[in-house]
């Protein structure tokens, strides 16, 4: 009895296992199919599909895509992507798209786990970091025939083209034109100079009172005080070498500048600096009506617009001797080296920058587009916004400074910037304090970036 | 019974025991055993998650006790975040659980709302809640504001963002308090009615009669909680991001930014080692400490 009792409950086990087991298995594959970049039908095995990579294939193919942004950007994106496989009915995607929080995180596990996207939108401050790790695959035989040179050069590393820029963008500032006018101030201009910065600072306080403030304070953003470097005329602020080349009497001067504003209600305190989320309906202390002005990419026009129509007006970053601003490809696309369909996402990337109808799908979601027959198809078709985003790069671009790559080791750097200038925004350390821990943490990237 | 005998009978199991059990053991192995060897492995590399790793030996130790300006600083704010969260929400999680062992109608309503907060609690949605709650022009200084106090900006402020933390954590009680709550209903109702005979008032109850018999709980609420507090990341993250000026900056969060945005992936599983050494020993330190004050029925009421 007992014995009968034992032998059915082995037998129930082994059941229960093997469901287990056919359960898990099924999974995983499901799981790789959906993951990574293994061919959509099992029977036609990687090797078939690696010895016919030519982009003309009818093969099925199914593309991973990641790209960030906002839902303005995945809107068209996906549009457009419709629109490729609708051209191409062999090619499928599919999509990984987030906000810009947490994405090079993902993008980094998604590597270490053999996973990642075969096609990846891909950042200026990364592109470096990424190609001295083999990690992206030479794209240089995409057509860049109506693409101007300058900015393909942007996504070359020792001359081989890793990065396709996807557009133009102007760094430039933003105002509430409308407090502006009812304050009767003159408006930030496109010419304006330092000294016009501080002395609207000045009036624009006086006249906004105590809750209000004038500049949200960006000082803690690398990109502020790369302007700031540029507009003094000392220079980029990494070394050919790929070093740290900030100027320390410059650096002083501008946080000592910056906590005097800071002082007198000019810049926003530290507590309100801390909330703000670029671009955010009610964390963007610009959009939110806490301060006026803030930087702002050419790009992020359209963002901005569409939370407030009809609000802002664009100015220049303030020159010193030289302008502050620079244009700056807004983004890229990249192949993942580790992809089996090398082909197939180049043929992607050249239909995406040159056709006139995916150009019209995209409108300016990634900045300008790069190729200059696009930009001509799309001119009369341009919203209010578009022009003035055009506009906008139109005036920074005669005196821009020269945009170069984040050197390879450094990509997050301005974590640690942002960390070491917070305390100096909440009073917990002085200018010179700071400079020295800035040093010191630029020694151990160095240190790192030189194994 | 003699020992052998006994050990023999404990491993000895049939066949269709492992069986059972290998759903549980296969899972065991390959998710959770094999990570922690291979967890440790990189911990004595340069591995940063893009690359291959090359082994270095003990220096990713050396680093973390040696040259490490962060550690120190990210090991004290952990330190402050569990010395002050674990006796807070402990003391909390008892009360309402008395409160809740009480017969009542519709008692069972009132608990499951108060366990609630604890069934949403580390999600990310409740983070984002919590965050627009004690932002600046949030629910909590519109309260104060009504009762004419200035709030301040409770999660962005560098002086009370870890506070603000620490009240989230208190407030997913829910756990530890059904846990508490079963202990409760399990002191026989005796004790109560013949220390009351004998004029015993309700603190007097509580410290002689509650307490000790509850104590097995405790010890086992307190590590339960202990080793939760000191592997707190979500909150971290998403409401403050270990800001401002690393504020909230606890060990886990160090540990996920060295491994996911600067790619130290061999340094970051030193780290992790480092924090489950620490919390085996302040686990440790809790049972050995438990011989002092947690009594056993079944002991024959020794200590």
């Amino acid at each position: 009895m007992a014995f009968v009792a034992r032998k059915w409950s082995v037998a129930l086990a082994l059941t229960m296992l093997a469901g287990v087991m056919a359960a898990c298995g099924s999974n995983s594959n499901d799981g790789n199919g959906a993951s990574s970049a293994s061919p959509s039908s099992p029977a036609s095995s990687s090797a078939s599909s690696s010895a016919s990579p030519a982009a003309s294939s009818s093969e099925p193919v199914k593309l991973t895509i990641a790209w960030w942004g906002s839902q303005e950007r995945h809107d068209a994106t996906q549009k457009a992507l419709e629109q490729y496989t609708a051209l191409h009915p062999n090619v499928t995607f599919e999509t990984q798209f987030s906000g810009w929080d947490g994405y090079f995180d993902k993008l980094a596990v998604q590597y270490s786990a053999g996973s990642a996207p075969d096609i990846i939108q891909m950042d200026a401050a990364y592109v470096n970091d990424y190609v001295g790790r083999g990690l992206l695959a030479d794209i240089g035989s995409i057509n860049t025939a109506d693409v101007d040179p300058s900015l393909i050069a942007s996504g070359k590393v020792n001359g081989t083209l890793y990065a396709m820029p996807l557009g133009v963008a102007a760094l430039g500032m933003v105002y509430d034109k409308t407090v502006v006018d009812k304050l009767g101030l003159t408006p930030p201009s496109f010419e304006w100079t330092w000294d016009d910065y501080f002395a609207f600072g000045e009036a624009a306080k006086a006249k906004l009172g105590k809750d209000k403030y004038v500049f949200e304070d960006q000082s803690a953003d690398l990109v502020d005080y790369t302007a700031y470097q540029y507009s003094m005329g000392k220079g980029y602020i990494y070394n050919d070498q790929g070093k740290l080349a900030i100027d320390k009497d410059t650096w002083l001067q501008y946080m000592t500048k910056m906590s005097e504003l800071r002082d007198k209600g000019i810049l926003t305190p530290a507590d309100l600096t801390a909330t703000d989320k670029e671009l955010d309906p009610q964390l963007d202390n610009v959009v939110n009506g806490n301060a006026i002005a803030r930087h702002l990419f050419s790009n992020q026009v359209g963002a901005i617009d569409a939370l407030k129509p009809d609000t802002y007006g664009y100015a220049a970053l303030p020159k010193g001797t030289e302008a502050g601003g620079w244009l700056k490809p807004g983004m890229f696309w990249s192949v993942n080296a580790q992809s089996k369909h090398t082909e197939e996402a180049k043929a992607f990337i050249d239909w995406f920058i040159n056709d006139v109808d995916a150009g019209k799908t995209l409108g300016l979601t990634r900045g300008t587009p790069v190729s200059s027959k696009v930009v001509e198809a799309l001119t009369p078709n341009f919203s209010e916004a578009d022009k003035t985003s055009i506009d906008f790069i139109n005036k920074v671009a005669p005196d821009a400074q020269q945009f170069i790559n984040d050197p390879q080791g450094w990509g997050n750097f301005k974590n640690e910037y942002k960390t070491i200038v917070e305390e100096i925004q909440f009073g917990q350390t002085t200018p010179e304090q700071a400079y020295d821990k800035l040093m010191k943490k630029a020694a151990e990237f160095e240190a790192a970036a030189a194994q | 019974m003699s020992k052998p005998a006994y050990r023999r009978k404990r491993w000895d199991s049939p066949v269709a025991g492992y069986l059972f059990l290998s759903p549980w053991l296969i899972g065991f192995l390959l998710l959770t055993l094999g990570p922690i060897c291979m967890s440790f492995y990189y911990s004595l590399t340069d591995y940063s998650l893009l690359a291959a790793p090359h082994w270095t030996g003990w220096a990713n130790y050396h680093r973390i006790f040696m040259e490490d300006d962060t550690f120190p600083k990210t090991l004290k704010i952990t330190f402050v975040f569990v010395l002050l969260t674990v006796p807070l929400r402990l003391v909390f999680a008892l009360l309402i659980a008395m409160l809740l062992n009480r017969n009542v109608k519709g008692m069972s309503f009132y608990r499951t709302m108060v366990y609630f907060p604890s069934l949403i609690g580390t999600s990310i949605a409740v983070s984002i809640l919590w965050k627009n709650i004690f932002g600046r022009n949030g629910f909590i200084n519109d309260v104060l504001g009504f009762f004419g106090i200035e709030g301040k900006s409770w999660i962005s402020d560098p002086h009370y963002a870890l506070y603000t933390l620490i009240l989230m954590m208190v407030w997913q009680f829910g756990s530890s308090m059904i846990i508490f709550l079963a202990g409760l209903k399990q002191i026989s109702r005796d004790l109560y009615e013949a220390s009351s005979v004998d004029g015993a008032g309700k603190v007097r109850q509580f410290i002689t009669i509650t307490l000790p018999l509850l104590s097995p709980i405790i010890l086992f609420n307190t590590v339960q909680t202990t080793i939760n507090s000191f592997q707190m990341f979500t909150q971290a993250f998403v409401v403050t991001n270990g800001g401002p000026v690393h504020s909230t900056y606890v060990y886990v969060m160090y540990l996920y930014e060295t491994a996911f945005t600067k790619y130290q992936m061999g340094y970051a599983s030193a780290l992790a080692w480092v924090l489950l050494v620490m919390i085996g020993l302040v686990t440790a330190l809790l049972f050995w400490s438990s011989r002092y004050w947690v009594f056993y029925e079944s002991q024959g009421g020794r200590r």
